[in-house]
């Protein structure tokens, strides 16, 4: 099956300034090449401490960030990204390749063709009442993608917005109202609603549900399953809340310190992780049943600095099984078992 | 079991420009000697409003209208919300104290970590450090030096302050510069307790982090930071509102394994207040649910898990994510408390509502042993 959408070497960094003339000192390495593909109508799961760079890699998957380096294709050919891959390698043909990556690699797009790619991808962010202009109404709010994107006007926009909100469990009375009059339940629903009144295919979900209730969580992890059902939506999913993650999604990424280390379906992962990262974040979960109760050894120490990460594999300083290897040498992302991908050197080997 | 603190019939309103918001409305809750309380609910349940009742630190426009709050100090019980403020500040951080839900909103960013942790020690266990000082200075008096009139002025104002701590002379006198170094000597006395309790924070190197300020740490160990001022004095009470809330879950666990160790070494009742039942689960022993303004169920862990016994307390425990199960959710949303429901304040989203729900309101009964609950469904609940 080909991938939805794939990213290759996918790098973001933030530069560090510093002195009198504000000179750049370091980078922030929030996002250290990262490849992964997304099916189509899948629920991609992204999990890790704050700091890792999760929610910045949605950012720079919808180019809402310019990527450092690396590649995003969109539902390119497969042909056309190995042509790309092979022409970057020989370093020949460079007006050939560039013309390509304008065509088919998102992170190369510009002005009017990015814009309306942004048309197929959308964001909702965390925390609705920042995420929502105060002194706009609903009907504004949610109508605004379709003045940007100039889809459609009028009493047509009006009746897709209507449309819209009804499928999120908002009614047309709500029309006519301010972000402050909602309770955080129905602001979040406000916001998918603006995510998907452009008929998106691809929607990041950034901590959708971390600033809202427990009872209200539940309603807004059955409507945004109802909606990838109905209109075939492919999410990325990026939480911090493992327990959600794991009745949302389809497959798990964990993330630590701008890598990916471990990449696996939903319940082979949450049964047997195996990178020791993602054993000891997972071992971490508290379990809602008082018969579980188990005494665990946390995990020591915190994340260190993006800005200088440690050297070889950036979890060794924290791993209890490190080795000599760890500390000078990066680990590879390897299939080890159907689908199944961990970066570590005691498994890869 | 004896009973640490025991709520009744406790009543706190806030006095708004909308309307009067009836908070808590009735809360009957106790905590026993030496175990963990974990109080539950949604947003806006009230949780918050009862831990600051129980120190009387209800914010403005708040007041507590009605109630009492049985405490068993130090020296004897005590009724909380009939005293005076003097009384009060004397009982927190002593026999009750508090950890919030934000480290760094917690920690002052001006002041480094051992001069906020010694604080505690400066305002509960003035007289115990004065004697250290005053043990220190006879060593140094023995000695031959030339500063020897000065230590013996040292020894003077020490032995005053060991007397009266709060006394107007030595106010002025620490105001005065150059003369107010004798302090330095009390500093350096509280650092060396700083120190200490840092270490049992499991805080590395304790001695360079008293020196840091609050923006050189990370949030884990802000928290850290904050349990330690908490625990300073050894308090029978410790309320822990959210502490984890904002920390990552690696971090969390850490905490929660730090938590559970130092129940044990000082001896502390904790009341843990959460919206977490994965944290709950993990560490308490009794569980108390609170639904806009009221404890509408209290019983053991695992009997709360097991054998939940009012509606809105198995509708809690079902919206949980469960892998494999649908969402299960609560209809409606949690009622506005400037005007809540009448009779019980769940019934309008309750599945199991009859008539008498909706008029009048149940009592918080015991149903089972030590499972109590507030629910017509149960009788005894109505009467």
């Amino acid at each position: 099956m080909s991938a939805f959408i794939e990213t290759v070497g996918l790098k973001k960094y933030f530069a560090v300034t510093g002195g009198v003339f504000r000179r750049k000192v370091g980078d922030v390495r929030a996002v250290d090449d990262v490849g992964l593909r997304m099916m189509k109508g899948e629920c991609f799961g992204l999990v890790g401490e704050s700091g890792c760079g999760k929610t910045t890699f949605g950012k720079t998957v919808i180019r809402l960030h310019k990527p450092t380096a690396g590649h995003i294709y969109f539902n390119a050919p497969d042909d056309i990204k190995e042509e790309i891959s092979k022409l970057e390698s020989s370093s020949q043909n460079s007006n050939e390749l560039k013309e390509l990556r304008k065509r088919y690699d998102l992170s190369a797009f510009k002005g009017q063709r990015l814009k309306s790619a942004r048309k197929q991808m959308q964001i909702v962010y965390q925390d609705p009442t920042t995420s929502l202009n105060p002194r706009m109404l609903i009907k504004d709010i949610v109508g605004e993608p379709l003045i940007v994107q100039k889809l459609l006007k009028g009493e047509e926009r009006r009746k897709r917005v209507i449309q819209i909100l009804n499928r999120v469990g908002l009614t047309e009375r709500h029309l006519y109202r301010y972000p402050h009059e909602f309770s955080g339940g129905q602001r979040q629903r406000i916001a998918i609603a603006r995510a998907l009144v452009t008929n998106p295919e691809f929607v990041v979900l950034d901590e959708p549900t971390s600033s809202v209730d427990v009872s209200v969580r539940a309603q807004l992890l059955n409507l945004f399953q109802d909606l990838q059902k109905e209109l075939g939506l492919t999410y990325l999913f990026v939480s911090h809340d493992l327990s959600v993650v794991e009745c949302i999604s389809h497959r798990v990424g964990v993330m630590y310190l701008g890598k990916l280390v471990e990449l696996a379906p939903t319940a082979e992962l949450y049964r047997e992780p195996l990178h020791p990262y993602a054993h000891a974040l997972f071992a971490s979960i508290p379990i809602p049943d008082p018969t579980k109760r188990r005494r665990r050894l946390p995990l020591k120490g915190e994340v260190p600095s993006p800005v200088n990460p440690p050297p070889g594999c950036r979890f060794n300083p924290r791993c209890e099984k490190a080795l000599e290897i760890c500390r000078r040498e990066e680990p590879k992302l390897v299939d080890v078992r159907n689908g199944h991908f961990v970066a570590c050197h005691l498994i890869g080997s | 079991m004896k009973n640490l603190l025991t709520l009744k019939d406790l009543v706190v309103k806030f006095y708004t420009y909308e309307g009067v918001v009836e908070a808590i409305d009735g809360v009957n809750l106790n905590l026993r000697d030496g175990e963990t309380l974990g109080l539950v609910g949604e947003t806006g349940c009230g949780k918050s409003v009862t831990s600051l009742a129980v120190l009387v630190l209800v914010p403005a426009p708040g007041k507590i209208e009605g109630g009492s709050a049985l405490l068993a100090t130090k020296k004897g019980n005590l009724e909380l919300l009939s005293q005076k403020e003097a009384v009060l500040q004397k009982i927190r951080g002593d026999d009750i104290s508090m950890i919030f839900q934000d480290p760094r909103a917690s920690l002052n960013p001006v002041f480094t970590v051992a001069e906020q942790v010694s604080e505690v020690f400066f305002l509960h266990r003035k007289e115990e450090l004065c004697k250290r000082v005053l043990a220190g200075l006879e060593n140094d008096l023995s000695k031959r030096s030339w500063k020897r009139l000065i230590y013996k002025l040292e020894r003077n104002i020490y032995k005053k302050m060991s007397e009266n701590p709060n006394s107007w002379r030595l106010r002025i006198l620490s105001k005065i510069p150059i003369v107010n170094r004798y302090q330095l000597r009390l500093k350096k006395e509280a650092g060396k307790d700083v120190v200490k309790i840092l270490g049992l924070m499991k805080i590395p190197d304790p001695e360079r982090v008293a020196e840091m300020y609050p923006h050189e740490l990370s949030g884990g160990m802000a928290q850290r930071i904050v349990i330690a001022m908490a625990l300073g004095c050894n308090p029978g009470l410790l309320i822990a509102d959210e502490p984890t809330t904002n920390l990552d879950v690696t971090i969390q666990a850490q905490i929660l394994a730090l938590i559970r160790e130092l129940r044990e070494e000082f001896k502390s009742s904790v009341l843990y207040i959460t919206h977490d039942l994965g944290v709950v689960a993990e560490l308490c022993d009794r569980v108390a649910v609170m639904y806009a303004g009221n404890v509408v169920e209290i019983a053991d862990v695992m009997e709360i898990y097991k054998n939940p016994l009012h509606p809105y307390t198995s509708a809690l425990l079902e919206s949980i994510p469960r892998p494999g199960k649908e969402f299960k959710t609560i209809e409606g949303e949690v009622p506005s408390l400037i005007s809540p429901p009448i009779g019980c304040r769940f019934n309008p989203r309750c599945t199991k509502a009859t008539e008498l729900c909706s008029q009048q309101k149940p009592t918080l009964e015991e149903v089972e042993k030590d499972h109590f609950v507030m629910c017509h469904l149960y009788p005894g609940s109505s009467k």
